[in-house]
């Protein structure tokens, strides 16, 4: 039985097949190579889909979150005030690279755009993982995920984030975005 | 001061060509007059919302320009609830004996289009494809059915419930009612929840007339008595949509507060509630709205489905309308449509679709984005 076992049936969206987003991401990095062979002289630039939200460019990339310095409770995106004590006192802080999937589903449909920024079709459209990843300062950033797979998503597994190109601008720059993938897949 | 509602009015939900959410909201307003035996001119005020169809106040247009009190309301999907508090506390309070509120709207095709920075949150949030509405249901549900081992099962009875009761409401815009097979095989949009699942942003309008309780009985031989009815806003820690991070304690939800304040508020328990008519935008949400309603612990409402508790013939009927699933969810409108099923059913008017067992107390319950909740308890 098929993960989507409707789609053929009632033709909802004509997808031939389910693409997982690992094999997708493979087909763009080949595609990017071909590129840069012709464009040798004009290398992409990789740009964060919004300042502020993680560090970069970066080897080893952080979510940048804050902390309340009279309360203690940790916010993602980094905030200046305190939704939890109203206090005014937060400071920027870096955020833990590994935590637990605390709960997740799968967009099923092309997003409306926009505000969705990578315009889609039926046919382009690949379903993603969304989740909840608790960190070990205490809070849980909502995310994409790498996996799009329900029967290997699971409550509790232990999830790592990457930075990965999630579209392109006009230029041509790659637009970086941050992502959790399952650390047990082994990449 | 104690408030009764003497009239309720209705515009038909689903499509209807050619007919604006504002020419929806006025044929709401007059049928609820008619039914109060009131005319608009001894209207002293309106409360209104909308959150696509325009301006509720611009209805004195169409209404007639006497000049009355009238105010706009806009609380997301909690519009219609929030309306009728606003209402109520009018009354209560003194200021005003006469009143109505009304709620309409008519909804482009396809899943509600969200600005983030509306909710105050940046560009990149729509951008990477987190802001739908669609997704937190689903995340939702998934934890709370890891959590209370509900199964895909009672996502399913729900769907049928609700269509099934669509089905004998004239009213409602899905008429047909749904087979589990064909709910259980329609596609996922956001796992576990399936297409058939989900309500639909639509159109539609409803509207009831307000008065104070001392006057009811010179309008109305059935006023229905609105024993409590709040608005609660959420609190740090609790599970909203639209949240690009949660804090690791939970707080309860804003249905759980709401919920609580007005069966204070009535002097009641969720033991004496009859009916109930609670948000319904999928599934899930029934399930999970059911306990945070207090109207059951979390993880009975497997087997309360599997018996059949919330079918009109059960032991706690529930969405006895087709709730948001059958009517779709015009987002002014929806907390008032409750309300008037409630009336309906208390006054033992609700047809094909008329609760048999006795009742005395009803319940209503919408939550709307970014995170409030509107309760109202009413008794005859």
């Amino acid at each position: 039985m098929g993960v989507y076992p409707g789609i053929k049936e009632t033709g909802f969206y004509q997808l031939r097949h389910i693409l997982s987003y690992e094999n997708n991401r493979e087909n763009t990095s080949r595609l990017k190579k071909n590129y840069h062979f012709k464009e040798h002289a004009m290398p992409n630039k990789q740009i964060p889909i919004q300042d502020g939200l993680f560090t970069w460019p970066s080897d080893n990339p952080r979510l940048i979150g804050s902390k309340c310095g009279h309360c203690g409770e940790v916010t993602f995106p980094a905030q200046k005030s305190c939704a939890a004590c109203c206090f005014q006192d937060s400071e920027n802080i870096e955020l833990s690279r590994e935590g637990k999937l605390w709960t997740w589903t799968i967009q099923g449909f092309p997003p409306k755009s926009p505000p969705y920024a990578r315009p889609e079709t039926p046919e382009t459209f690949v379903p993603y993982g969304v989740g909840y990843v608790e960190l070990p300062e205490g809070v849980r950033v909502e995310t994409r995920l790498t996996q799009n797979d329900p029967e290997k998503l699971k409550i509790g597994m232990t999830m790592q984030l990457v930075i990965e190109k999630f579209a392109e601008d006009d230029q041509g720059n790659e637009l970086m975005s941050f992502f959790f993938k399952p650390v047990e897949e082994g990449g | 001061m104690e408030v009764a509602i003497i009239g309720i009015g209705m515009h038909p939900f689903g499509r209807t060509e050619g007919v604006s959410g504002l020419e929806q909201g006025a044929y709401a307003v007059r049928a609820a007059l008619k039914d109060a035996g009131v005319e608009w001119k001894n209207v002293q005020f309106a409360f209104g919302g909308s959150t696509d169809a325009g301006a509720a106040d611009t209805l004195v247009n169409n209404l007639g320009l006497t000049g009355l009190q009238f105010i706009n309301v806009s609380n997301g999907c909690a519009t219609g609830g929030s309306a009728l508090i606003s209402a109520f506390t009018s009354i209560t309070s003194g200021a005003w004996e006469l009143g109505v509120a009304v709620g309409f709207d008519k909804h482009p095709r396809g899943a509600f289009a969200v600005d983030p920075e509306a909710m105050g949150i940046g560009k990149w949030y729509g951008d990477v494809g987190l802001a739908l509405t669609t997704q937190f249901f689903g995340m939702k549900i998934q934890k709370y059915m890891h959590d209370h081992n509900i199964t895909e099962d009672s996502l399913v009875r729900v769907a049928v419930k609700n269509f099934h009761n669509g089905s004998l409401n004239p009213n409602a815009w899905r008429k047909r009612a749904l087979s589990y097979e064909e709910i259980a095989g329609s596609p996922m949009l956001a796992h576990p929840l399936r297409q058939y699942m989900f309500c639909s942003p639509g159109e539609g309008a409803a509207a009831l007339v307000l008065c104070n309780a001392k006057k009811a009985k010179q309008y109305a031989s059935n006023p229905i008595y609105l024993k409590s009815a709040v608005v609660k806003t959420r609190l740090y820690g609790s599970f909203e949509v639209f949240s690009p991070c949660q804090a690791s304690k939970q707080a309860p939800s804003p249905t759980v507060q709401a919920s609580q304040a007005a069966y204070a508020m009535a002097g009641i328990g969720p033991e004496d509630i009859d009916i109930a008519q609670i948000q319904d935008t999928e599934s899930g949400a029934e399930i999970m709205h059911m306990s945070e309603n207090g109207l059951c612990k979390d993880g009975e409402q497997e087997e309360m489905l599997k018996r059949g508790e919330t079918e009109i013939s059960g032991r706690l009927p529930i969405n006895t309308d087709g709730g948001c699933m059958a009517n779709g969810e015009p987002i002014g409108a929806s907390g008032l449509r409750q309300v008037c099923e409630i009336c309906l059913q208390l006054r033992g008017q609700a047809g094909r679709r008329q609760v048999p067992k006795r009742l005395k107390t009803g319940y209503t319950h919408v939550y709307g984005a970014p995170g409030l909740s509107a309760v109202t308890i009413l008794q005859k």
